[in-house]
């Protein structure tokens, strides 16, 4: 029988493996780890570590080609891998639950979200249908659903993806589990809902005595959440221990490589320390530590021996991986934490404009709008980006920053007339695009490029590196044949850290951060002087993103480069840039250099976004500000101030009234009814964040 | 926005498409290579008839006021009289076509009933025997000509083992046993391909589904397999199948043409093959608009149905 | 799948060489597509080079031996003249080559060039050309392919012509589907970006994105465009006598079907084959392509 100080969970050398035409992937090789009762225990690495794969065998959802090959679950005292299929399924979801990664796709399209609740409530207990769907609303009601008694009556579409994953928390809290695994669950939402969600746990988790499995790609959130934590690579447990131990004295070369390749608020914009390499597939695993290979430390030594895990700190809560555990001084080789004080001077002396954008206006058709009604009726329109002003300076980055559907991808393509905007104008050095011809554009796109977001779909997989980099290259002229064309190709992969050997291989031949380099190649073929980059980091493992943000930095200074950096990572953004602009719903928000904006006074959305951010250190004390609900459609965007239904401080005639552009010092320039004609801030305001709170870490070693 | 608006939307859809077709079928007779009036009276007509045709055919007048009095005519019954039989076009129709929309329904419910059962159960036995005869199934059915599986049907029930009648039809009205006799064969060659087509679909549809994330999460809650494959996946799979089944349904109204033929079956297909070849204009437009109005028909039922069941369609 | 990615992984992982390499490696071990192959290739074989190994005339009748079931010197029978059914057979699949080639490469051609415009220039232009599609979809294809006969008159020629406006519409819209979808990937504002011309971007860039999905489309709309050209000649829509197609011998053996079914029986045989073969091939290209398919093999192409 169990007994209470026992381990709720207890896995043991678990392995897991995928039979491929390839070979054997071994998803999970040898994992051990405990949960006890009412702690929130994290496991976080990169994908392909194993994370998912782990989370998935506890409950016994291996499916062919897959298959657990050894170790043991223990549940309570119990071998989950012993029992029979029924018996199996009655643990799922009545005392361990799990919550996906993408709440869009993990609930029932043809049922609504009731339905699917008070099925499993009715699959683990013996209640009456009336009982369950009375117990499901008090769940919607509790998880924040607002009206659940109609809520519960609709279907997943109907819900927002923060709803949905609500909806999600509220199904596996439906049954009193004492498990919650979940995996990635605010990966697919925004900044701000992520903040709710968390909230969310924190609080159901006091409330039910909860013990939580959170399997996370961000360190971020296991400063916030966890009380232990376990570092996969590779699919093996690198290092483990207690979150504050492991975030100020980490024993373990990846763990501290992931944590230096963080950009953080308020870093000074110098090189982030970049892990070299990537991860190996799990396929031809390398012998001894799976690390080596990327390991400024590794010796012959690691590459004979498989290092344990074993203690390195007092007390025996942390362990690591690491044959050099002794000899390696980590202290010194995390990067120290700094603060605003430190910052260099930024240059506020840029070159003249290079592009300047005036009233610029793009409007969509809906999606859902079926031909005829365009004619008939009212017409609708999504309104992608409305009244956006703005000008870069030659030499500059100009970080644009807001939550998906703000319309900041829009506004990049339509500055490159990617998009012909509906309203407005834009002058590249002099000349208006708006108003050029065919032949007059296409020498233009010789001077502007794009850099994409997603490193599988920004090549095309048919062509050879060497014709993806060449092509823009023979459109402009600006080779004579082939063997200049391969000339100029290897000049440019030597300039993305690539090499001639690349020239024939096709896209599907590298990784991400290598499809990244070779979309960045291509961007810089024609030698242009202004690029938008389209969130060009946010599908990367933080590894890799830092080597991307290095490169585009040194390339900027190499070629004199001009960037609209647009990205939803505030860290990223904040890294590079030398202003930045705040989206939000089609506007700009807030504008000014990164100081500025990052310092109060504040727009009250980019408050909330700063305090949305998980802070990159568990010992870290700050108050969150979370917005009210979600972002409003931008079909029919919301009266007078966009953000009022969202901002704790909106007045009523936020609702009316669309706030003019108020210039606080500067160029520092905010659109809110909280500041003056001005620019001073009226009684009203209030701020509770300090960034620099955020920032400051306590010192390491001193217990809270 | 209700079901009703979302029903009207679609309802404004076919009365375009509708619209497209009708002058797509009034074109017929003013596309044929040469004066209309002279292909229906023949190569050896004198002058003073063809000119007699043109005025009686409107001929003369502005394509606008030709289609307009073409399609007033239409609407109000006035279907014109067949150029061979001298018979009213509206008689004929009126007389044909029940019997075969008859048989397309009977078809599609053969392939209903053949197709539901056999996908699921290849879905859920897949890479089984039991699947592989049910590909099997399907590719021959698709890969069987519908006419001349009718011919051999006709061959075996109706001539050698004399169980069925290999030709004709005789009315519901008159005698039920007899017309559904007289239906059997047609609608199973008639049917069989249409059964394929959606075995397979099915078969597919309820894979997909069953690979989806939500099953997932329903397997991560325990429910049981029963419950996952009965009501949670065939819900998501019945809603694409039911859209097939109305494309298929406009198939099996094309394929009545040919299975007519095969049984003598006197349907609305067999006037059309008839007028076709004895270029009897009136018939052939009328026949065509009246099928292609059914196929736009069915598949605005279809997608009220497909509205209904599916709740994520935007209204 | 939660962890589709790690099988798609394996399966399509860092493999050497181009997609079409992967592609023909796939097909080589995919049993169906193999035997597919081989029946299309023998098709092909006699429908080209038939009517000159057949032993006999097609034509050449035979009086003292009519309505003859199979026999050694008459491995199909004879048929109401005394011709050889086997003979007529063979010769029989160079009709429904005709036809199915041209029809399906004249709807291949017109659907593909219509739906990369459709698909990326967006907008008006795809309303026009969706609009039109729409009305043509609303006749079943055999009763399109009648509506052309309508206006044109029976004959081979004209059933080629009349299948292959039939099928453009379905072409169309599967290219259109693809077309969009690829017209989504950042590769193809990529190319806009660096200055592109759009119809390089439609066929260098899309085209072959969307070439999997084409080639099994056609592959299929080639088998039904065999099977509809039998049916149109079977009704005497199509070639006229003395031209032999399968269509016609099934028409002729109806009228002696009690007294020698084979000469149905036969030339019904050799379209199932060919049908099946070419099933098989676009199966297998399309799981060796990892192609799209519209709903299933031949859902919308009857």
């Amino acid at each position: 029988m169990s007994s209470s100080d026992e381990p709720l969970l207890e896995v043991e050398n678990l392995r897991t493996e995928f039979r491929t035409d390839r070979g054997t992937v071994k998803a999970a090789d040898g994992v051990s780890f405990s949960i006890e009762r009412g702690e929130t225990y994290g496991v976080v690495g990169e994908s392909g570590a194993g994370k998912t794969v782990t989370g998935l065998s506890v409950i016994g959802l291996i499916d062919n080609p897959g298959q657990i090959v050894g170790g043991e679950i223990r549940y309570k005292g119990r071998d989950l891998r012993t029992l029979s299929q029924e018996e199996l399924r009655s643990i799922r979801g009545d005392e361990i639950a799990m919550i996906f990664q993408d709440p869009m796709t993990a609930l029932n399209p043809a049922y609504t979200v009731g339905t699917q609740i008070i099925d499993t409530i009715l699959t683990h207990n013996d209640c009456s249908k009336s009982e369950a769907r009375e117990r499901t609303i008090k769940l919607l009601e509790d998880v924040g659903i607002p009206d659940p008694e109609e809520r519960v009556d609709s279907y997943p579409h109907q819900f927002s993806g923060g709803m949905r994953q609500r909806a999600l928390i509220a199904m596996a809290l439906s049954c009193d589990p004492d498990l919650i695994i979940a995996d990635e669950p605010t990966t697919a939402l925004d900044v701000t809902i992520q903040a709710q969600i968390l909230d969310l746990l924190d609080d159901l988790q006091e409330k039910h005595g909860l013990s939580i499995q959170l399997i996370t790609h961000d360190m971020g959130l296991v400063a916030e959440m966890c009380d232990r934590v376990s570092v996969m690579y590779a699919g093996k447990k690198i290092e483990e221990g207690p979150v504050g131990e492991i975030f100020s004295s980490p024993k373990h070369p990846y763990t501290v490589g992931l944590m230096n390749a963080v950009p953080r608020l308020n870093d000074p914009r110098e090189r982030l320390e970049a892990i070299p390499g990537n991860m190996p597939d799990l396929i031809d695993n390398p012998s001894g530590c799976s690390f080596r290979p990327r390991c400024e430390y590794a010796t012959e030594e690691c590459k004979q021996i498989e290092p344990p895990l074993e203690p390195a700190g007092a007390g025996g809560a942390h362990t690591s991986a690491c044959l050099k555990l002794d000899e390696i001084d980590f202290d010194t080789s995390i990067v120290p934490d700094r603060t605003t004080d430190e910052t260099p001077v930024e240059g506020t002396n840029f070159g003249e404009p290079i592009i300047e954008a005036d009233g610029l206006q793009k409007y969509f058709d809906p999606e859902n709008q079926s031909w005829f009604e365009k004619y008939l009726g009212d017409r609708d329109y999504v309104h992608a980006v409305e009244d956006v002003s703005l000008t870069v300076h030659r030499g500059e980055t100009l970080g644009i920053v807001g939550e998906s559907g703000c319309g900041k991808s829009t506004l990049g393509r339509v500055l490159l007339r990617l998009y012909e905007p509906d309203e407005g104008t834009i002058v590249y050095s002099g000349d208006d695009i708006t108003e050029m011809g065919r032949s007059e554009l296409r020498n233009l796109r010789s001077e502007v490029q794009m850099v994409f977001q997603d490193p599988f779909s920004s090549l095309n997989p048919q062509k050879t590196v060497l014709d993806i980099i060449g092509r823009p290259l023979e459109v402009h002229d600006q080779v004579a044949n082939s063997e200049e064309k391969r000339e100029r190709v290897v000049e440019l992969l030597e300039d993305v850290g690539m090499s001639e050997r690349h020239l024939n291989r096709y896209p599907h031949e590298f990784s991400g951060g290598q499809k990244q380099r070779i979309g960045i190649a291509r961007a810089l073929a024609v030698e242009p002087d202004f690029i938008v980059a389209d969130e060009p980091v946010s599908a990367l493992d933080v590894s890799v993103q830092a080597k991307i943000i290095n490169m585009l930095d040194d390339l900027q200074e190499k070629y004199d480069l001009t960037y609209l950096f647009i990205a939803h990572d505030l860290n990223v953004v904040q890294h590079i840039s030398d202003h930045i602009g705040v989206m939000y719903l089609g506007e700009i928000v807030e504008f000014g250099t990164v100081q500025q904006v990052f310092e109060p006074p504040y727009h009250p959305y980019t408050e909330i976004l700063l305090s949305s951010i998980p802070k990159h250190h568990p010992d870290v004390d700050e108050e969150r500000i979370d917005p009210d609900g979600e972002l409003p459609s931008a079909i029919h965007p919301p009266s007078g101030c966009r953000f009022h239904t969202r901002c704790p401080q909106a007045m009523p005639e936020c609702e009316t009234k669309n706030p003019e552009q108020r210039t606080i010092d500067g160029n520092h320039e905010i659109s809110c009814h909280l500041f003056d004609s001005d620019g001073n801030p009226t009684d009203e305001y209030e701020t509770t964040i300090d960034v620099s709170a955020k920032s400051q870490m306590v010192d390491p070693g001193e217990p809270q | 926005m209700s079901i009703l608006s979302y029903a009207a939307k679609r309802l404004f859809v076919s009365i375009w498409v509708l619209f497209g077709a009708s002058i797509l079928i009034f074109g017929i007779v003013h596309l044929v290579p040469g004066d209309p009036a002279r292909v229906t009276l023949g190569r050896f007509a004198d002058r003073e008839a063809v000119e007699g045709v043109r005025q009686e055919m409107g001929l003369n007048d502005p394509l606008y006021v030709q289609y307009s009095d073409w399609l007033v005519g239409t609407l109000t019954g006035d279907w014109g009289n067949s150029l061979i039989s001298n018979q009213p076009v509206l008689t004929l129709i009126v007389e044909r076509f029940p019997k075969s929309i008859e048989l397309a329904l009977f078809a599609l419910a053969i392939a209903v009933v053949i197709s539901l059962p056999l996908g699921i159960m290849g879905a859920l036995n897949r890479s089984t025997k039991t699947d592989q005869a049910t590909l099997f199934f399907s590719q021959i059915g698709i890969a069987i000509p519908n006419f001349w599986l009718g011919i051999m049907l006709a061959l075996i029930f109706g001539r050698y083992l004399g169980v069925l009648p290999a030709s004709g039809s005789v009315a519901f009205t008159e005698d039920p046993v007899q017309n559904i006799r007289h239906l059997i064969l047609p609608g199973v060659s008639l049917g069989i391909l249409a059964a394929a087509v959606l075995t397979r679909y099915m078969r597919s549809e309820m894979i997909d589904q069953l690979n989806k994330d939500y099953v997932t999460t329903a397997r991560a809650f325990g429910h049981p397999k029963k419950r996952i494959v009965w009501k949670y996946t065939l819900k998501n799979a019945l809603i694409p199948y039911v859209t097939m089944l109305g494309m298929q349904f406009g198939f099996l109204i094309g394929g009545v043409v040919v299975i007519e033929t095969v049984f003598a079956y006197g349907g609305v297909g067999q006037l059309i093959l008839n007028g076709l070849l004895n270029r009897d204009y009136p018939i052939v437009q009328m026949s065509l608009l009246i099928l292609a109005g059914t196929f736009i028909l069915v598949n605005l039922v279809v997608d009220i149905v497909y509205g209904y069941l599916n709740p994520r369609i935007s209204y | 799948m939660v962890y589709g990615k790690i099988v798609s992984f394996a399966r399509n992982g860092f493999h050497d060489g181009s997609q079409f390499h992967l592609a023909y490696k796939r097909f080589r071990s995919h049993r169906l597509g193999v035997i597919g192959l081989v029946i299309v290739i023998g098709y092909l074989f006699f429908a080209i080079a038939g009517p000159i190994i057949v032993p006999r005339d097609p034509t050449a009748m035979d009086s003292a031996s009519r309505l003859a079931g199979p026999s050694m010197a008459h491995p199909f029978g004879t048929d109401h003249y005394g011709r050889d059914v086997f003979t007529r057979t063979v010769v029989g699949a160079r009709a429904s080559l005709q036809v199915a080639v041209l029809s399906v490469g004249f709807a291949t051609i017109a659907g593909v060039t219509f739906g990369l415009v459709s698909g990326f220039f967006r907008g008006y232009v795809d309303e026009a050309i969706m609009r039109a599609v729409d009305v043509m979809l609303a006749f079943p294809s055999i009763l399109l392919a009648l509506v052309v006969i309508a206006i044109l008159g029976p004959g081979l020629n004209r059933t080629i012509l009349a299948l292959g406006i039939a099928y453009t519409p379905l072409m169309l819209r599967i290219t259109r589907g693809s077309a969009l979808s690829v017209r989504e990937e950042e590769y193809v504002t990529a190319a806009v970006a660096y200055g592109e011309r759009s119809w390089n971007v439609m066929f260098k860039e899309m085209f072959p994105n969307l070439f999997p999905t084409v080639i099994v489309q056609a592959t299929i709309t080639f088998a039904f465009a065999i099977l509809v050209e039998a049916a149109l000649s079977y009704l005497g829509l199509s070639a006229q006598p003395p031209t032999v197609t399968w269509g016609i011998m099934i028409s002729e053996g109806q009228e002696v079907l009690t007294v020698n079914p084979w000469m149905s029986i036969f030339p019904g045989l050799a379209i199932i084959v060919t049908v099946l073969g070419l099933t098989f091939l676009g199966i297998g290209l399309r799981d060796s392509l990892d192609a799209q398919e519209d709903g299933t093999i031949g859902g919308g192409f009857q």
